[in-house]
This record gives structure tokens, C-alpha cells and sequence, in this order.
């Protein structure tokens, strides 16, 4: 019911013409003569065919406004419109013309109300009656509309009128606050242009009401030559700026790429020429430009959509193309195709507020795509260092039951051998047996490890560290050989986490220091494990021979995919995982330094 | 029986004693050790006629035993 009434009031405003003042327009086609005024022929003015579009004539209005009333009235001369470059108010006083305002936006400020239009108060006495002849010329667009309002109504409807607006404006501002919070965040290209093109549309915005010369540059007007067209080319060159970002345009379509990347050109060469033309030349140049951009925006999106399969490229599309029909109808406004009405004067206004919003959300769309997509990345990621580990493991195993195996081969073909002595010894062939029995059970515990190590975790947990250490000792047997590893005296510290993704990042970086002992050839081959802690934290530090990681390459060693060994030897994911595994299950720390001897993992957890 | 002499190197107890059970008896001087060091000092001492090394041996592995002898 408010938005109605406010609605109402906007309508109001426009429509209100006093019908009891006659307003009357006359066009003087040569400048350059002085008229005489008073023996001219006025025409009636049509409220509904006020827009004259672009001319270079000037236009006189003639109103005669009468106070029937015994009361002293206040009635408003009030322009609609804040592009017009001068208008000159003058009354007549006994057949001779009395300047009483100059006003216009190529002039110093100059208005009265509280309203950007370009406003006039007038007292009448009572039956008094004046005659007013407005002189308008302007280099843009002759919109040639004059309301005569009653002061109050002119108060009622205005204060409304600049409520919608400031809402207008401060709906645009918190909206590009968001999007620049979201850039913070974010730090993603394409939102950096979007704010940009969002501050210079809000900029424009102001410009385009009046509001931009009424409150920051009332005493310089001739920045209102340039404002304007300035703005729409900057909004232009952006807009481009931002679709190839966000389309991915030149990676997808390289033609539609070469395509925008010359119109951001123009569109350079447009913004230039707004300070050497003049101003009626570089509104059409500009606007022209900027349609042309905006028709192959639309049509770039559209072709992103259809070809690319790409989902946000929909959302594009309809956002510019709200904004491009409001464009055009207001382009058309402008040169006087279509009548001045609310909807043509504010369809760019709608149009660009709804493009605003559905750009954000359509930015907002990507971003959630794309943490999915990192999600993703990071599960394949896991699994990926699952089956690297589980094959390392696999071959742990096939290493550790080799001896066994030979053990228990040997054992039968002594005992074949025993048998086959006339009295064979009893108590070797049970040695024997008992011998191949615990190699059967050390063969099955290596399975029980292998398994339990696969299990994934459920809950967090103390775990003894020392057990854990133990484990991985035990896990990496075979590939420890020739390897002297110093465990921890510390046998009762517990950490509190994960156990066996715990496990696995410890496995992670014997095994690399493995690696490293085998690559490097290192003679002297020791692996130190040490346990401290303090207060919250358990540290564990585990620190190698092997002469450490070269300098450049420490930054780089918990990058994915990033490894120093052979193609076949290393997937480059182990730290990778290990790093993701400490910091996001288990909300601890992995870093890694180089000691005296050789790199030094620390590995820190809570206690709990 | 055939007057062949043996040296074998592992380092698995276990091992090393089935393989001596089992082979010791073609053989008429029969050596053993436990790691590559003794090895090496064995071979000098006594020149097998033929060697068995396990690869991994600690001290000094089979491969360079084998290179040095």
C-alpha cells in the first residue's frame, strides 16, 4: 500500500500540471537574432510530446499563472529534468523582460526547494497575475517539460520523490559494499571490476539526478559536460573488463575475446574524445559505443551459455539484458522516438537495478561453484593419496612376508629333510613347526596392521604417541632396514585427534626421508624421533640425515603435486595431504626446517 | 665329499641355520656370518670356494662385498 501511494506521488509530480495556468512554447530555429518576444506565436505545449530531442534552437516557454484566490499563494516553476545547460526565467513587468534566475546545469547551482530540478518559487497576491518567458537551451536532449505546482504539493510529492531516490542510491551503495567485502574476501578478479563498474554506475546515477552537481560540484557546472558521458564509457570499458573475466572468454572463445578486447578500445578512444568534442557529440558517440558493448555482451554471454554449457553465463545474460532494454528505451527517450514519461525516464534506472542484483547473485553462484569444485578437488585429492599409500603399503607388505615366506619354505624342507632320516629328530621338526607357526602369526599381524591403517576414523581420540610411532616403525619395517631410527623416550605422551590420519602423515614423512636416503645416496642414515610439549601442545619432531631441503624448494614442499623425485617415484601429493590432514582433521600444525644434518618435520597437536 | 668349501652370509638367524642344516652336508668346510664385515674378514681368512651373500647385510652389503672380492 506504501509503494502504491508512493507510486501515486511520483505520477503526481509529473502529470501535475496546473490546468488553470496555460503554458505555451515557442522555438527561436536562428540563434543568432534577437526576437522580439512579445510578437511571436506560442504554441500550447503538449505535456505528452514535451521531448524535442536534440536540437540546436532555442526554446522560449511562455506561463501566465493567476491567483483566483483571496490568499497570497506560493506556486514552483519546476523542471523535471537537470540535463538542461541554461534556463533563463524572466518576467515580464509592463511589456519589458525582467531576468529573475539563471539557472542550468553548465551554471553555477542555482535552484530553490530541496529537489536537484532546476526550481523557481513565485509569491502572487491575491488576483494577482504574472507572466513568466523561459529561455531554454541545452546541448543534450530538449526535454521541454515545465511543471506549475502549488507549493505544497511541490513539497509532498518532492520530499517522496528524493526519499526514493536516496533509497535508489543507498540500495546501489550497500550493494556495493557487499560486493567489495565479498572482493576482499575473496580476492577474485572478476569481483574487483564488478565494484568498479558498480562505483562508476552509482556515480553516474548521482550525475544523472542531479545530485552529484547539487551536493559535490555545485559551483564547477562545467564538470556536468563531462560527467555523464564520462561515466557511461567508464561503465562501458568495465562492463567489457568484467565479462571477459567472468565468462572466461578468452580461454572459452578467443574470437568473442579479440571482439571485446577492441571494443574496450573504442571505448578508450571514446572516453577521450569527451574532452576535446562537444558535449552533444560525445553523448552519442558515447551512448552509441555503449549499446554496441552491451549488444555484444549480451550476445557473448548468450554464446557462453549455448556452447560453453556454462550455467552462470544464463544469469549474465539476463542481467545485461535488463539493463540494455532499459538502455535502449531511455537512448530512444532521449532522441525523441519515444514519449517522456516515469517509465521511459527511469527504464535504464529498473533496468540497472535489477541487472545489479542479479549480477551479485550470479557472482555469488560462481563463488559457491567454485568452492565446490575446490570440495571436490581436495576429496580426489584424498583419495588419490589414499591409493599412493595403500600401493606403498602393498609393497610394504610384499617386502615384509617375503622373509616369512622364506622362513617357512626353509622350515619344511628341513623338516622333508629330517623325515627322511631312518629315526628323524623329533625335536627339530617341532621346532620347526613352532617356528613356521610364529611366522604365520607375524604374517597375519602385518594384515591387521595394513587393515587397521585403512580404517577410517570415526572419532577423535587420545592416543598413546609412542604406540603410534611404534606402528609406523613396525608398517615400514622392510624399507627400514639399514636405517637407524631414534625413538622417543617419552612413552606416555598422548595427543588428541585422529589416530590413524595421525599415523598416516607420520608414514608420510619417513617415507619421504626414505626416499630421500635412496636418492641422494646418503651413507650415515638416521632418523630421529623426539616428543616435547607444553601446556596445550604436543610436539613431534621428526628429523633426518638426509642433508635437508634445498633452499628454494622449502617453501614449495606442501604445495599438491609439487615433488623433487622421479616421475614414477613420487605422486608430489603426500605433503600435500599430510599438511591438509594436521591443519583441517586434526587442527594442528606441520611445518618443516632445516637442521644440521638433514630437514626437521614438527608436527603439532593439542592435549587433551 | 665333493671337497668344496662354503662361506654364507645372512643375517636372519633363522635363515642362516635352516640353509646350513640343509646345504652343510655337500659341503666339507662350511663358514658363517651375521654381517658384511665378518664376511669380508672370513673370505680372506679362509677363500671359500663358493659364496652365498644376502643382499641386505649390515655393515657392508652383499653387492659390495661381491665388488670387493
Amino acid at each position: 500500500m506504501k509503494t502504491l501511494l508512493i507510486l501515486i506521488s511520483i505520477v503526481y509530480l509529473h502529470a501535475s500540471q496546473n490546468t488553470t495556468n496555460t503554458t505555451t512554447y515557442f522555438e527561436q530555429k536562428d540563434i543568432t537574432q534577437d526576437i522580439d518576444i512579445y510578437s511571436v506565436n506560442f504554441t500550447l505545449l503538449n505535456p505528452n510530446k514535451s521531448n524535442f530531442g536534440f536540437t540546436t534552437s532555442i526554446f522560449w516557454i511562455k506561463v501566465e499563472l493567476i491567483n483566483d484566490t483571496k490568499l497570497q499563494t506560493k506556486k514552483v516553476l519546476h523542471f523535471p529534468c537537470t540535463q538542461l545547460d541554461y534556463i533563463d526565467i524572466y518576467e515580464s513587468v509592463q511589456n519589458r523582460l525582467i531576468i529573475r534566475r539563471e539557472t542550468g546545469d553548465l551554471r553555477v547551482y542555482n535552484n530553490d526547494g530541496f529537489l536537484t530540478d532546476p526550481s523557481y518559487f513565485v509569491q502572487l497576491l491575491p488576483k494577482e497575475r504574472k507572466t513568466f518567458f523561459i529561455k531554454v537551451q541545452t546541448q543534450g536532449s530538449m526535454y521541454l517539460k515545465l511543471n506549475v505546482l502549488n507549493y505544497d504539493d511541490y513539497v509532498n510529492s518532492g520530499v517522496i520523490k528524493s526519499q526514493i531516490l536516496m533509497f535508489y542510491i543507498g540500495a546501489i551503495f550497500i550493494m556495493l559494499i557487499y560486493n567489495f567485502m565479498l572482493y576482499l574476501y575473496i580476492r577474485d578478479r572478476s569481483y574487483l571490476f564488478y565494484v568498479l563498474f558498480h562505483l562508476d554506475y552509482m556515480f553516474f546515477s548521482l550525475a544523472f539526478n542531479g545530485f552529484a552537481f547539487t551536493y559535490f560540484w555545485s559551483s564547477l557546472p562545467y564538470i556536468n559536460n563531462f560527467a555523464m558521458p564520462f561515466f557511461i564509457s567508464m561503465g562501458s570499458i568495465l562492463a567489457v573488463a568484467f565479462t571477459i573475466d567472468f565468462l572466461n572468454v578468452k580461454g572459452n572463445t578467443p574470437k568473442i575475446y579479440k571482439l571485446l578486447r577492441s571494443l574496450i578500445l573504442v571505448n578508450i578512444v571514446a572516453t577521450i574524445l569527451i574532452f576535446i568534442l562537444s558535449y552533444r557529440e560525445t553523448i552519442l558517440i558515447v551512448c552509441l559505443i555503449s549499446l554496441i558493448s552491451l549488444t555484444v555482451i549480451l550476445i557473448s554471454s548468450l554464446h557462453s551459455h549455448i556452447y560453453s554449457k556454462n550455467q552462470n553465463a544464463k544469469f549474465f545474460a539476463l542481467a545485461w539484458g535488463f539493463l540494455l532494454i532499459g538502455l535502449f528505451i531511455v537512448s530512444l527517450k532521449s532522441l525523441g522516438l519515444l514519449p517522456t514519461n516515469l517509465f521511459t525516464s527511469y527504464a535504464a534506472f529498473i533496468g540497472a537495478f535489477i541487472e545489479l542484483v542479479l549480477l551479485s547473485s550470479a557472482l555469488a553462484y560462481r563463488y559457491k561453484l567454485q568452492s565446490e569444485e575446490i570440495v571436490k578437488k581436495d576429496l580426489t585429492l584424498l583419495r588419490q593419496s589414499r591409493f599412493a599409500s595403500m600401493g606403498e603399503m602393498i609393497t610394504n607388505i610384499a617386502h615384509q612376508w617375503r622373509q616369512p615366506l622364506h622362513r617357512i619354505g626353509l622350515s619344511l624342507s628341513v623338516i622333508d629333510s629330517v623325515l627322511q632320516d631312518d629315526s628323524p629328530d623329533r625335536s627339530r621338526i617341532d621346532n620347526k613347526l613352532q617356528s613356521s607357526q610364529d611366522n604365520l602369526q607375524y604374517m597375519s599381524d602385518t594384515i591387521d596392521d595394513f587393515n587397521s591403517y585403512f580404517k577410517v576414523d570415526k572419532f577423535q581420540e587420545n592416543f598413546n604417541l609412542y604406540k603410534i610411532l611404534k606402528k609406523a616403525k613396525n608398517l615400514l619395517e622392510s624399507r627400514l632396514k639399514g636405517i637407524v631410527i631414534k625413538m622417543p623416550k617419552d612413552k606416555i605422551i598422548e595427543v588428541y585427534g585422529y589416530q590413524n590420519e595421525y599415523l598416516q602423515v607420520v608414514l608420510v614423512i619417513l617415507n619421504n626421508a626414505i626416499d630421500n636416503f635412496i636418492i641422494k645416496n646418503i651413507e650415515r642414515r638416521e632418523i630421529s624421533l623426539s616428543i616435547s610439549s607444553d601446556q596445550d601442545s604436543v610436539y613431534l619432531d621428526i628429523s633426518d640425515s638426509g642433508g635437508g631441503i634445498y633452499k628454494n624448494n622449502i617453501d614449495k614442499v606442501f604445495d599438491p603435486y609439487y615433488t623433487t623425485k622421479f616421475r614414477d617415484e613420487g605422486t608430489g601429493i603426500g605433503l600435500y595431504m599430510a599438511k591438509m590432514l594436521i591443519e583441517q582433521s586434526i587442527s594442528g600444525e606441520l611445518s618443516v626446517r632445516n637442521d644440521v644434518d638433514g630437514a626437521s618435520f614438527r608436527i603439532k597437536t593439542d592435549k587433551r | 665329499m665333493n671337497n668344496l668349501s662354503m662361506l654364507y652370509a645372512e643375517d636372519d638367524v633363522d635363515v642362516l641355520q635352516d640353509t646350513l642344516f640343509l646345504l652343510g652336508e655337500y659341503f666339507t668346510s662350511v663358514s658363517s656370518a651375521q654381517d658384511g664385515e665378518k664376511a669380508l674378514e672370513l673370505y680372506y681368512k679362509k677363500r671359500p670356494d663358493i659364496i652365498f651373500l644376502d643382499i641386505n647385510l649390515p655393515t657392508i652389503n652383499g653387492l659390495d662385498i661381491a665388488r670387493k672380492i
